[in-house]
């Protein structure tokens, strides 16, 4: 129960740190805005080759990872106590930092799948693209599960970017280079040798979108079930080792005395 | 005891080819309950890596701390819900929430039921004399209200051990005034609390007894009482202008450690007995010098004369 207080408090920081990002408008006009331009991109290089289905490729890629941008914020949040000064108070806190952590973070998820969904819906719309109905609507719920995945890796690097808050924005672009480079945004996973599909297979985005596409391409019941059951497993095993993590960074800081009370 | 160490050390190993910086060098101290503690030094004397340490945010490198007989190393999670620690500063808010969210967020990091953190909440915002900005976001108070809540949250989990680090640096004369009458009335309540400061003025004012502490080793544990008597033992007189055979009267006068100049006719009288100022105020008054000022050691040269009291001048 004080689980979720804690929470319900993280959120609310968060949620009004959000606001001094953005309001409605700015959202839209600026960061959906940006978003729709980087899938317009490559969408219109693959127009520009004459090929639809590489362009039906990157649309659907596209619309997922620029939700996984959004969510990949929960990195540098994750280390916005250390600004604040408050990290120190929550390390010595009886209760452990996980919960507050993500109920501060979780609002990039919020807008993660707000960013994803939005962008989805544009893309369709302007590109003309042809969905099966009302199977598409199965797609909101592959988004927050991909989405959710991608949350629960962000927060475990943010637990551990909480050691060097410098390297923040540094492990935010690499993760969301990844994303698009290796997940199956861009080109295939199976472009890319065994041993890096291995590892590939390790991170979200992957399985989600591979699970989407299967939807949007009226793929069998079961491939998709499998895909999205994969997707699971890899975000509970990224939350699993955030929660490990979290305590552990503090108790390092401790020992190495980088936690300063101002 | 409320607060025990024993040997204390705490050293930061450097990153480069730096020499390590030993912030601890062995301080042993004994902090009954229901004290008001003092902890005065200068900047980077280690105030804030004892209160670091004591309060679970850093590891000591050795020797052995307490807080009610529970150690700050092996037993953590018994010591955590004991202590509360009070910030200077502007830092340590979510300056976008209002003061009552503040306080109830970190009492559920304390684990306080809902309704009792609600109640507690009210109290202290009463308490602290915040009530009626209660609702406005942290952002929007002054200094001096940030500080009291600062103390509020200290208090929100009932700490029976309280570390203040340095609360009235910043604050006005008047706003510092009335944090002291604040931890004056903790106090009353029967809490411990290790208050540190390099204000002399305020340990006298605040604290039980006083550690002095310097480069990581505690030079004397005094009264107030006699912190005081030390400050007005070497306080120091100056003046401008007098006849010419005034500097070597003065030279005469019982009481008188040194007389300098200061350049541009001005000179220094240091005293070292307390009954020696009546002395040379006379002297100066009588020689028709109207310009006469006097003024309290800097802490620094109090630590400088306390060292070589005890035969440890470094």
């Amino acid at each position: 129960m004080n689980t979720l207080r804690l929470m319900r408090f993280g959120l609310l920081v968060g949620t009004t740190e959000f606001k001094l990002f953005w309001n409605w408008k700015t959202w839209f006009g600026g960061w959906i805005l940006q978003m729709l331009t980087q899938a317009l991109f490559f969408a219109l290089v693959a127009r520009l080759f004459g090929s639809p289905d590489h362009e039906r490729f990157l649309l659907i890629g596209n619309a997922v990872a620029v939700g996984a941008v959004a969510v990949s914020w929960a990195i540098p949040s994750s280390t916005w106590d250390r600004g604040d000064g408050t990290y120190p108070l929550l390390v010595i806190a009886p209760s452990s930092l996980m919960p507050g952590t993500i109920g501060r973070t979780s609002i990039w998820f919020v807008a993660g799948v707000a960013t994803s969904l939005v962008t989805f819906v544009l893309l369709g719309v302007m590109f003309d693209l042809r969905l099966p109905w009302p199977d598409t609507l199965l797609v909101i719920p592959l988004v927050v599960l991909t989405s959710a995945s991608t949350y629960c890796l962000s927060l475990f690097l943010g637990t551990l970017v909480t050691r060097q808050p410098r390297m923040r924005n540094i492990i935010l672009t690499l993760l969301t280079i990844a994303a698009r480079a290796f997940c199956g945004v861009t080109v295939p996973v199976a472009f890319w040798p065994e041993p890096v599909q291995f590892v590939v297979r390790l991170l979200p985005i992957t399985h989600g979108l591979e699970a989407i596409r299967l939807l949007l391409d009226e793929g069998s019941v079961i491939a998709i079930l499998r895909s999205a059951g994969l997707e699971v497993a890899v975000g509970a095993g990224w939350i699993l080792l955030a929660m490990l993590a979290i305590d552990r960074m503090a108790n390092a800081g401790r020992k190495d005395g980088t936690i300063e009370l101002i | 005891m409320a607060i025990q160490t024993s040997d204390l050390k705490r050293v930061y190993r450097s990153q480069d080819n730096n020499p390590d910086v030993v912030a601890l060098a062995g301080v042993s101290m004994e902090i009954p309950e229901g004290e008001t503690h003092g902890l005065l030094g200068p900047n980077g004397a280690g105030k804030t890596t004892l209160v670091k340490v004591l309060s679970t945010v850093l590891l000591p490198t050795s020797g052995s701390a307490s807080i009610l007989g529970h150690d700050v190393v092996d037993d953590v999670g018994a010591v955590r819900p004991l202590i509360g620690i009070v910030l200077g500063g502007d830092r340590g808010f979510y300056w976008e929430l209002t003061g009552r969210q503040n306080l109830e967020y970190w009492a559920a990091l304390y684990k306080v039921p809902g309704s009792v953190a609600r109640r507690r909440v009210s109290e202290l915002l009463e308490q602290v004399g915040l009530a009626d900005r209660a609702d406005y976001m942290v952002e929007t108070y002054s200094r001096g209200m940030k500080q009291r809540l600062h103390l509020a949250r200290g208090l929100v989990a009932d700490a029976r051990v309280l570390f203040l680090d340095e609360p009235t640096t910043g604050l006005d004369p008047i706003a510092a005034r009335d944090f002291q009458q604040l931890v004056k009335n903790l106090k009353a309540e029967g809490r411990t609390i290790l208050l540190t400061t390099h204000d002399m003025a305020e340990a006298e004012s605040a604290c039980d007894r006083v550690t002095l502490i310097s480069d990581g080793t505690v030079l004397a544990v005094e009264t107030p009482q006699s912190l005081s008597t030390l400050v007005a033992q070497y306080e120091r007189i100056d003046f401008s202008g007098g006849p010419d055979d005034l500097i070597d009267t003065l030279h005469n006068t019982r009481g008188i450690a040194t007389v300098n100049s200061l350049g541009d006719g001005d000179y220094r009288v240091e005293l070292d007995d307390e009954s020696a100022a009546k002395r040379v105020l006379e002297v100066l008054v009588g020689s028709g010098v109207t310009s006469i000022r006097t003024s309290r050691p800097s802490l620094e040269e109090v630590y400088i004369r306390v060292i070589g009291d005890r035969g440890g001048a470094k």
